[in-house]
């Protein structure tokens, strides 16, 4: 091949591909530490409606071939250290439920145990629910209206708005 | 062979003499990266007799962008025989209010003589103060997350002791400033195998002390969609640190 036909075929390709990258953007994009896997962590994004001044933030995360729903909340954390430690935490196989505009519900759950990190009167956490194919597939689908998370103290539910459910779907759409 | 292909035209004179410096100071820049290692003085372990190696405590501050929020301390690697470790340095604040005994009474005796009366009890006060330790226990943990947000936990190698500097409230006796005591904790955390091996291929992008009452985090997030990370500069000198004894 002539090498300015091939030049001009790179920058063809490249500008036909820049569209779709542009809008995922990633906040971790490396190596595993341990397996050497491609590890890519979208960008934190606020999916629900703010009810309350509770939020949920959520992230698309993909290790290798495994795909992952990482979600991001708080809750109050008082007492004493251990009480604040034990504050906010999601059980290893910790359901997270979803609930979508056709009524119907999906269960995604955790391969390990999640403790928050304690700061400031407040205990955080971030979770990772594994999603197999089919469930990626419904995520970007069906429009989800609500979530329920499952904690070793109460549930924490999360209304999702119109805007929130199509945020979610193009972050997820990502890994 | 015209000998004009020998003559070399101005601008290839100037890009052989720029390759020529450049490679001239090829070593002068790898020497440089190494010389980035600035070690503290050698020491002894009495007890195994084995030679402790530790660089130069190098400061981290990471802020939450509010300038107001803010953990602030220093870092190093040690190397002691085969055990390598990592040491913070951070100042561990405490307020004490004041003592009751300083306030009354003073309102019954002259201006001099309550300055007197009050410097005196101040100072037994700040004297009392400096008495009352801090202990961090042994086996405290340090959280370490990598690039690709795994954690590493490695643990205080021992329990860590230390005396507070006691500074005095600023404008007896009638405001409410309380006494600060600061505790200079320096304890160093022992890597073992596995953490040496990720910490000499993947950057930090966090750290959590654990307090007996509170953690400390290096690693804010000032926005709520950003991720608690510290700045790359701070990723590089806890990297730099780490290189220069792992």
């Amino acid at each position: 091949m002539r090498p300015a036909l091939a030049a001009s075929l790179a920058v063809v390709m490249f500008l036909t591909a820049l569209p779709a990258n542009a809008k995922c953007k990633f906040n971790v994009d490396t190596v595993h530490s341990r397996t050497g896997e491609k590890v890519l962590w979208t960008k934190w994004n606020t999916f629900t409606l703010v009810i309350k001044g509770k939020v949920l933030v959520g992230s698309g995360l993909s290790i290798g071939d495994k795909k992952y729903f990482a979600l991001r909340f708080d809750r109050h954390a008082s007492g004493n250290k251990a009480e604040r430690d034990s504050a906010l935490v999601i059980p290893a196989n910790g359901k997270l439920l979803m609930k979508f505009d056709d009524q119907s519900i999906l269960e995604l759950h955790t391969e390990e145990e999640f403790t928050g990190d304690v700061e400031g009167g407040k205990s955080e956490i971030v979770a990772r629910y594994v999603m197999d194919a089919s469930t990626l597939n419904s995520l970007l689908k069906k429009r989800i209206m609500n979530i329920r998370i499952r904690t070793t103290g109460a549930d924490e539910d999360f209304a999702f708005g119109k805007k929130g459910a199509k945020k979610m779907q193009k972050t997820l759409a990502c890994i | 062979m015209n000998a004009s292909h020998w003559r070399l035209g101005r601008t290839n004179r100037k890009r052989i003499k720029l390759a020529i410096l450049a490679a001239s100071l090829l070593p002068g820049v790898a020497l440089a990266q190494e010389s980035t290692c600035e070690y503290a003085p050698e020491s002894i372990n009495p007890v195994s007799n084995e030679k402790i190696t530790t660089t130069k405590w190098q400061r981290i501050k990471q802020g939450d962008g509010s300038g107001i929020s803010f953990t602030r301390g220093s870092v190093r690697g040690i190397s002691e025989g085969e055990e390598k470790y990592v040491g913070i340095k951070i100042d561990y604040l405490r307020y004490r209010p004041i003592p009751p005994e300083l306030g009354i009474r003073l309102e019954d005796t002259n201006m001099i003589t309550r300055k007197g009366i009050y410097d005196r009890r101040l100072n037994a006060v700040v004297e009392r103060l400096k008495k009352v330790p801090f202990t961090l226990p042994g086996g405290s943990k340090l959280r370490i997350t990598l690039e690709d947000r795994t954690t590493i936990t490695v643990m205080a190698d021992e329990e860590y002791s230390v005396l507070p500097a006691v500074t005095k409230p600023q404008h007896p006796p009638n405001n409410a400033e309380d006494f600060l005591l600061k505790y200079r904790v320096m304890p160093r955390y022992l890597l073992d195998t596995d953490a040496i091996a990720l910490l000499s291929n993947n950057l930090v992008v966090s750290l959590r002390m654990e307090f007996p009452h509170q953690y400390y985090y290096f690693g804010h997030r000032n926005l709520i969609w950003d991720d608690r990370v510290i700045s790359k500069k701070t990723m590089a000198t806890v990297q730099g640190v780490l290189k220069c004894v792992l």
